[in-house]
């Protein structure tokens, strides 16, 4: 710390002194060290190392205009730079405080919109993105509908679609997972999707039995080192043999809403429904995308499907019930932004908001220094200078001031945008695309130095007005003039009490938003519960039985782990936005319906403790050999057979044949999220898992839960342990509480509410500073009439009173303002909160008590100064 | 008189370094001494600012030299008022004398 400070001021500082500023420092560092221990003496080195690089640092630039700048225009201007140096560093707290509240204003500003500009404002990385677009709400199961949609006349150039998937990809070591996606042929060159290497699809590879796939660039980069030699290559999608025939080019993306941006295409069958969604070819729904005909009028493709859609009802009445039909063409991006748009232009509007305030801030601290060098402007006035003199001299002041406001709003920028991709949920990542280029930059630069010149103007304006000789008479008493001046800038402080309310309000509402969310039950035992998931090789776990057996013993050797109390293994994380779904058929009904599943061990329910209500749970007897049972929970219940009991009755996967009894019933969870009522779902035991390639084994990927006596540490260690002992090589990523699994979950939520909260704890130091500067100098203003009135008798606490009884009625003004602002800015609130409305009493009540508390803390220090007053000196200043 | 005025630190600063003797004319005891003197506390960046100007304007000498003698420490910068540096004190102490004169009475009266 000391080298780096000290190598910094030796760059700094002027060449033939550094050395002995340098080594008088370091003594007396040392000599600190000694006294006071290494951290207060780093503490004074830092504070040192900054004022000395300050000061020679504004010396070093006046010096770049010295005295022997020319005459003239250029000489003027230099002079009027060194004499704004001089000026400013004179006043060190409020070259700070300005420089501070620009940084703060324009920096948050500029991140958030570069966060803006990346996700919702560039243009997608398609030709012609604006003619794309896709089937809302998706997915869709009548492919052939929009299939027939592929002829002239009904406004669309192409109709593709696409059938998002994760595929196992085997045939080499270890199978590795990815995302990608089964497309109709015609898909990737829709997209603009040129091929780095080979080709792309062909009509012929779109029919059934022709396998083939695309690689996208960085997985060819990643897992085949980029080798040309990938082409040709049969890898097992799945257990399916497919050739590679192609790799993208490297700026190519498939973009998707929230993550999992497919990297592996293969081409399918999409005009006909068709067996299981284990076959890549005939996927049972898929999501369309086309890209209109610019040439026909845009109301022609809405009406087309909308023509198609009837003609489908007419030949098929029996699918109206099990299909939604209210879907129409949404532009591609708009589909793409579902879900951030809003919160982000939120996030943008606050960040304004912060900026206003900022501006505002500003301003009060220029008034207020211009009006108290009042006397300092007139005598010069006095002196011969010109009003234009004057008024560039103050001008060059507040340009200087812009540029160091300029400088540390970069500084700020970059600091600011590390801070919001730190704590942005996962699941946005095109985020990590941001960044600040060289337009955006100058922007800032450019914004903060027109700022410090209006708000530098007006009070300029304001200050040299008028007769010098009246200023110099002015003193301690108010006019008319005077309380116009004292009129602005309560003004401004009222408009900052408003706006920071309203931050203040705003951010409050988000964080008991996320806390009513966080503090819903999801239904299961949150508490001592360790998730491990892991994925099982398939070189030591051949096939079904051996994986089993396997699964088995982990079982039993972490039931015996000391402090554990239950284990339970499932195919899933029980919470999970993309939780897996089934079509599934009821016996005595032929339409499928929809339900979420799991796979899961005997002691799942136990471990979790999701209570049964009726029936039993899994035993070991439910074994392959054994009829086919399923656990299902009341929502299903409710909704496949309602109003009876669901114990006894059959249903069957859509996609397989043999029928499955229902044994047991538990309560509900909330398996999508938190935030969301429980769906139906049901639960089959895994030891009735089917005999599939291994490749494809239910619960190769397999999460354990691990419930232990509360409050042991160490338990990570000892479970790793133990699975070790069963297979030394198992990879056990990650050991995490279940509640940090429901953490992720809300991640999002915490997102918007940290970074609010950010923005109003900025706002309310903001508002604190020019509540203080104001009532500061206000007081300065009177100090005849606290004199007088201490010299009556007006004992400290009256005194003290007095001034915050008028920072205090300042401040009522503004909140009542900002209770204005609070209800008109509670619309755009509304989608994002959870349990609570805009006009939430107890949040509205806290908002405006700590924008009180504030100001009576910023009243604090000039009351006491106030108390300080000498009431024979202060009737004197007369 | 045609030239800059001291300003009010760099007056200060030269009657401290005349103040020191020659040994102890450096950065550290200057500004102790000034801190002593007038009762304000003063920080060393100033005095390090003033202290180059003063040597720039031609009002100070500076140079290296050695740590005496049994009083261990590195070189350090050594700093004396030069002729021209002691006329413009003068200068500067007349013109404030003037500029007081009868104004005692002013002061400590009511």
């Amino acid at each position: 710390m000391r080298e780096l400070l000290l190598g910094m001021l030796r760059r700094v500082l002027p060449a033939d002194w550094a050395s002995d500023i340098v080594r008088d420092l370091e003594e007396a560092h040392g000599r600190r060290e000694r006294e006071v221990g290494r951290f207060r003496a780093d503490l004074w080195l830092s504070a040192q190392a900054f004022e000395f690089a300050g000061r020679f640092g504004l010396e070093r630039v006046g010096d770049l205009f010295g005295p022997s700048a020319g005459a003239g225009f250029l000489g003027a201007a230099a002079r009027d730079v060194r004499h704004a140096l001089r000026s400013l560093g004179r006043s060190p707290l409020f070259l700070t405080a300005v420089a501070l509240t620009l940084a703060a204003g324009l920096g948050a500003n500029a991140a958030v919109f570069a966060v803006v500009r990346n996700l919702l404002l560039e243009p997608l990385p398609y030709p012609s993105p604006e003619e794309l677009v896709v089937l809302q709400p998706n997915p869709w199961s009548p492919a052939d509908v929009t299939v027939g949609l592929r002829r002239a006349g009904t406004g669309l150039q192409t109709v593709e679609a696409f059938y998002p998937r994760r595929f196992v990809v085997s045939g080499e070591e270890e199978p590795w997972a990815v995302e990608g996606a089964v497309v109709s042929p015609g898909f990737l060159r829709t997209l603009g999707a040129e091929t780095a290497l080979g080709r792309g699809f062909t009509e012929d590879d779109g029919r059934a039995g022709a396998r083939v796939a695309i690689l996208g660039h960085d997985v060819w980069q990643r897992r085949y080192g980029s080798s040309p030699h990938v082409l040709g290559r049969t890898i097992r999608l799945d257990g399916v043999p497919h050739a590679i025939v192609g790799v993208t080019e490297a700026d190519f993306r498939q973009l998707t809403p929230g993550s999992g941006e497919p990297e592996l295409w293969t081409a399918g069958v999409l005009d006909r429904l068709g067996a299981g969604m284990l076959h890549a070819e005939s996927p049972p729904w898929a999501i369309p995308v086309a890209r209109l005909d610019p040439r026909a009028p845009p109301e022609r493709a809405g009406a087309a499907l909308q023509d198609a859609i009837a003609r489908h009802l007419e030949e098929n009445p029996e699918v109206v019930e099990t299909t939604r039909w209210d879907v129409r063409w949404t532009p591609l991006r708009d589909h793409l932004q579902e879900g951030i748009r809003h919160p982000l232009l939120l996030l943008q509007g606050a960040a304004a908001i912060l900026l206003l305030l900022a501006c505002v801030n500003v301003a009060n601290l220029y008034l207020i220094r211009l009006l108290s060098r009042r006397q300092e402007v007139a005598v010069r006035a006095t002196m011969g200078a010109s009003r234009g003199r004057l008024l560039r001299h103050l001008l060059t002041e507040s340009v200087v001031l812009g540029i160091v406001g300029g400088l540390a709003a970069l500084a700020v920028m970059h600091l600011s945008l590390n801070f919001i991709l730190a704590v942005a949920p996962p699941e946005l990542t095109r985020l990590e695309g941001t960044s600040i280029d060289a337009p955006v930059s100058l922007i800032v630069m450019g914004v903060s130095v027109g700022v410090g010149a209006l708000f530098g103007i007006a009070p300029a304006l304001i200050v040299t007005a008028g007769p010098p000789g009246r200023i110099l008479k002015e003193r301690g008493r108010t006019s008319t003039a005077s309380r116009g001046r004292h009129l602005v800038g309560q003004a401004l402080v009222v408009g900052q009490v408003t706006l920071t309310l309203v931050l203040v309000v705003g951010a409050g509402l988000l964080f008991r938003s996320f806390h009513s969310l966080s503090g819903q039950e999801p239904g299961f035992r949150t508490e001592d519960v360790l998730v491990l998931p892991m994925l099982a090789s398939v070189r030591r776990y051949a096939s079904v039985p051996d994986l089993g057996r396997y699964q088995s013993r982990l079982v039993a050797r972490l039931s015996a782990v000391p402090g554990v109390e239950s284990v339970g293994l499932a195919n899933h994380v029980p919470i999970d936005r993309r939780r897996a779904t089934r079509l599934y058929v009821v016996e005595g009904e032929d339409a499928p319906r929809q339900a979420q599943y799991g796979v899961v061990s005997a002691g799942y329910f136990r471990t979790l403790e999701i209570p049964l209500v009726a029936g039993r749970g899994f035993r070991e007897r439910d074994d392959r050999d054994a009829p086919r049972v399923a656990v299902v929970d009341e929502a299903m219940g409710r909704a496949a057979w309602p109003g009876r009991d669901p114990i006894g009755k059959r249903f069957r996967l859509h996609d397989e044949g043999g029928w499955i009894r229902v044994v047991g019933v538990t309560a509900s969870i909330r398996g999508s999220g938190l935030g969301h009522d429980p769906e139906p779902g049901f639960h089959l035991p895994i030891t009735q898992r089917p005999d599939l390639p291994i490749d494809l084994a239910v619960g190769r990927e397999m999460v354990l839960m691990v419930r232990t006596r509360s409050g042991l540490p160490g338990m990570g260690d000892a479970l790793r342990g133990a699975v070790w002992e069963i297979d030394p090589d198992q990879p056990v990523p990650e050991v995490t509480p279940m509640e940090g699994v429901l953490a992720r979950t809300t991640s999002p939520q915490r997102f918007r509410a940290v970074l609010l909260g950010a923005f109003a704890f900025v706002a309310l130091l903001l508002a604190v500073t020019g509540i203080y500067g104001v009532v500061g100098y206000q007081l300065q203003e009177r100090i005849h009439e606290i004199g007088i009135r201490r010299a009556l008798g007006a004992r400290d606490r009256h005194t003290v009173g007095r001034v915050l009884l008028w920072g205090l009625r300042l401040a009522a003004v503004g909140v009542a303002f900002g209770l204005v602002g609070v209800v008109w800015a509670g619309r755009f609130l509304e989608g994002l909160l959870f349990a609570v409305t805009p006009a939430d009493g107890a949040t509205l009540a806290g908002g405006v008590a700590l924008v009180l508390a504030a100001t009576v803390g910023a009243c604090l220090i000039p009351a006491y100064r106030a108390t300080r007053v000498d009431h024979i000196m202060s009737i004197r200043s007369q | 008189m045609g030239r800059e005025q001291l300003g009010e630190l760099e007056h200060q600063v030269l009657l401290a370094v005349l103040r020191q003797e020659a040994e102890q004319a450096y950065t550290a005891p200057v500004v102790m001494e000034l801190e002593e003197r007038t009762g304000r506390s003063t920080t060393a960046s100033a005095v390090y600012v003033v202290l180059r100007r003063l040597e720039e304007k031609g009002l100070l000498t500076s140079e290296m030299r050695d740590a005496p003698a049994g009083e261990g420490g590195r070189a350090r910068r050594h700093f004396e008022v030069t002729a021209e540096g002691r006329e413009r004190l003068l200068e500067a102490r007349d013109a404030y004398v003037r500029l007081w004169e009868g104004l005692d009475e002013v002061l400590e009266g009511g």
